[in-house]
């Protein structure tokens, strides 16, 4: 890479880290710490809520998803807006107006101390192991497009991310959101421009030729619950998943938490309502308009180009006749690709998509040989947009890229460790350990904390770096819990349940859904959230009915 | 930012007596009825829109 685009890169590692220790003045006790007093303006809230959950999976995983699935995906979002009505009217104002720090607390209220700590303890798993994940994407990407050890990408990441979420707590960690967010939008922008200055064909075609390969088919209508991605387990297993990820964990409920009123949490949560759909939209579609720049560039066979080299090495008569094969079958392709752009003939598209399926029987050859010469999973969409980055992009905006990408990587994890250390604090050693020690003590053990949660996570980094399609399985994760800890707070607004229910129902909750993950009948992950919430309610209810009946009897 | 020093979480952390269940719920007034109908529509409308807007790509592009 060009010297300037790592001095870009460098600057900005620098400017964040710099603004986080400004940040820390005047942070001397645990709410300033853990909620900036909850003094923080609703548009500063809404982009660091924004900038939490677009991570660098995001950047690079689903852009890739794009590229070579299409915008389906984006079905993924359409429960989002009405979940964030909907907690804008039940739990943010329970949570704001409860002054808890964490949402577990305000369980410990409504039911028992049992309950509270189990679904603390819930997040801090599920969460501790996806912000290793997501710093393992960025980190497993970084490494293989610039030769570096694994280890120096996640410290490259993971180092600053934990100095300036440690020192400056969640004042740091919202306003450096703020401006990540902006980077983040300016860098999708941008390359969607360059990407339509440099296309061969009009914008319009472009979509067409997209069309043609059906990466343009966004509703998905079959009611088929072993899909992952249609249009009903968006709207009602999307809608319980925002609801358990937006209301229910704390990287997320911590920054509405900051705001300065109840209005001001709940404008916070509309900004992902109004905004988040054409963001996803955006994102999607850089991934579709690199698919077709490389119908007309020749793309690289391999596009991990670790695994390249590997493969060149170690079979290299057997991957240049790949290689050729690949060249013929890409020259059969553009040709096609312009002749569809500059006809609608039927007959164009037909042999379009057949040397399409040419190039890509080729890819899945090259493919099965990277793995069986490495070893390792061959699966390349996480390293599509990054290759056209480097090869394609002009000098300068490959570093306001790649700093994007890691905006977006920081952006996320700084969010959880900042929240994994809010309920590993008030959760579980104010409540348990040492609940009398002063406000300095807890601040100093925040910290402690936050820095401990970044080394767990960096150290998952590295083994979580063989996984797949990483932005899957941080969701698949997820949903193992969410829905049942949704259902817990759920049941908590349900009058006259009890802790038992609530205690019993969590826990068979999470049963149903290991039984649906590991076991028969096989449904997608979206809908584990809608099973585990109506599982821990049913459940929660009717002991807590059971348990009322029983009473006068005695 | 931070100077004010703000007191300690209402809740009482004493692990042998848990305060009484409750539903700590809101009252919702007619006000917040009415603003939540408002927010509703509003977000419902931008859903619509951008929903028919994606229907427009895949119709006009798509296979």
């Amino acid at each position: 890479m060009h010297p300037l685009n790592w001095i870009i890169v460098v600057a900005y590692l620098a400017y964040v880290v710099v603004d986080g220790i400004r940040r820390s003045k005047g942070t001397h006790e645990i709410e300033g710490y853990f909620l900036a007093n909850r003094s923080l303006p609703w548009w500063a809230v809404g982009l660091s809520v924004m900038a939490t959950q677009l991570s660098a999976i995001t950047m690079i995983g689903t852009t890739g998803q794009g590229a070579t699935d299409g915008i389906r995906f984006i079905q993924f979002y359409f429960g989002l807006p009405l979940a964030m009505v909907i907690l804008g009217v039940t739990l943010v104002p329970f949570l704001h107006g409860a002054r808890v720090f964490t949402a577990y607390e305000y369980l410990e209220r409504r039911f028992d101390a049992k309950t509270r700590s189990l679904t603390s303890f819930l997040f801090l798993l599920s969460r501790g192991m996806s912000a290793g994940t997501i710093i393992a994407a960025p980190a497993v990407v970084f490494s293989a497009v610039f030769g570096w050890p694994l280890a120096w990408s996640v410290a490259l990441i993971g180092v600053p991310t934990v100095i300036y979420t440690m020192i400056g707590g969640v004042q740091a960690v919202t306003w450096a959101d703020v401006k990540q967010m902006v980077l983040i939008v300016a860098a999708l922008v941008a390359v969607v421009v360059v990407l339509l200055v440099q296309l061969p064909v009009a914008p319009g075609e472009a979509l067409r030729i997209a069309g043609a390969t059906e990466r343009l088919q966004v509703f998905d209508f079959s009611f088929d619950v072993t899909k992952t991605y249609t249009f009903w387990s968006g709207v009602l297993g999307g809608t319980f998943l925002m609801l358990s990820y937006f209301g229910t964990d704390q990287s997320q409920v911590q920054r509405y938490l900051t705001a300065r009123s109840v209005d001001e949490a709940r404008s916070s949560l509309l900004m992902s309502a109004y905004w988040k759909i054409p963001l996803q939209a955006l994102v999607l579609l850089v991934g579709v308009l690199v698919f077709v720049f490389y119908l007309f560039q020749a793309p690289p066979l391999l596009y991990n180009p670790a695994h390249e080299r590997s493969v060149r090495q170690a079979v290299p008569e057997e991957f240049a006749a790949l290689e050729a094969r690949f060249g013929q079958a890409f020259a059969t392709r553009d040709v096609a690709a312009r002749a569809l752009a500059d006809t609608r003939d039927d007959g164009d598209r037909t042999a379009f998509l057949a040397s399409e399926a040419e190039v890509t029987a080729v890819r899945a050859e090259a493919l099965a040989m990277a793995q069986r010469v490495t070893g390792e999973s061959a699966r390349d969409v996480n390293y599509i947009i990054p290759r056209f980055v480097l090869d394609h992009l002009p000098l300068g905006l490959v570093g306001i890229f790649i700093a994007a990408v890691m905006a977006a990587a920081m952006s996320s994890i700084a969010a959880e460790l900042n929240s994994l250390s809010t309920a590993t604090v008030i959760d579980f050693y104010r409540r348990w350990v040492r609940p009398e020690a002063s406000d300095a003590h807890f601040l100093t053990v925040s910290k402690v904390a936050t820095g401990l949660w970044g080394l767990f996570a960096c150290v998952v980094a590295t083994y979580a770096a063989t996984l797949g399609s990483l932005i899957e399985v941080v969701n698949r994760f997820g949903s193992f819990f969410y829905g049942s800890i949704l259902g817990v707070f759920l049941l908590a607004m349900v009058p006259r349940t009890r802790a038992l229910g609530a205690f019993v129902g969590l826990l068979a909750g999470m049963s149903v859904v290991a039984a649906v993950t590991f076991g028969a009948p096989s449904v997608s992950f979206l809908w584990h959230n809608v099973i585990g919430a109506a599982t821990v309610v049913v459940v929660g209810v009717l002991l807590s009915l059971g348990r009322a009946s029983a009473a006068p009897a005695r | 930012m931070g100077a004010r020093r703000s007191p300690r979480p209402q809740e009482t952390p004493l692990p042998t007596s848990p305060p009484p269940p409750t539903t700590d719920a809101p009252v919702p007034s007619a006000a917040d009825a009415g603003r939540f109908r408002r927010t509703l529509v509003r977000v419902m409308a931008v859903q619509v829109v951008t929903l028919l807007l994606l229907w427009l790509l895949q119709a006009r592009y798509g296979s």
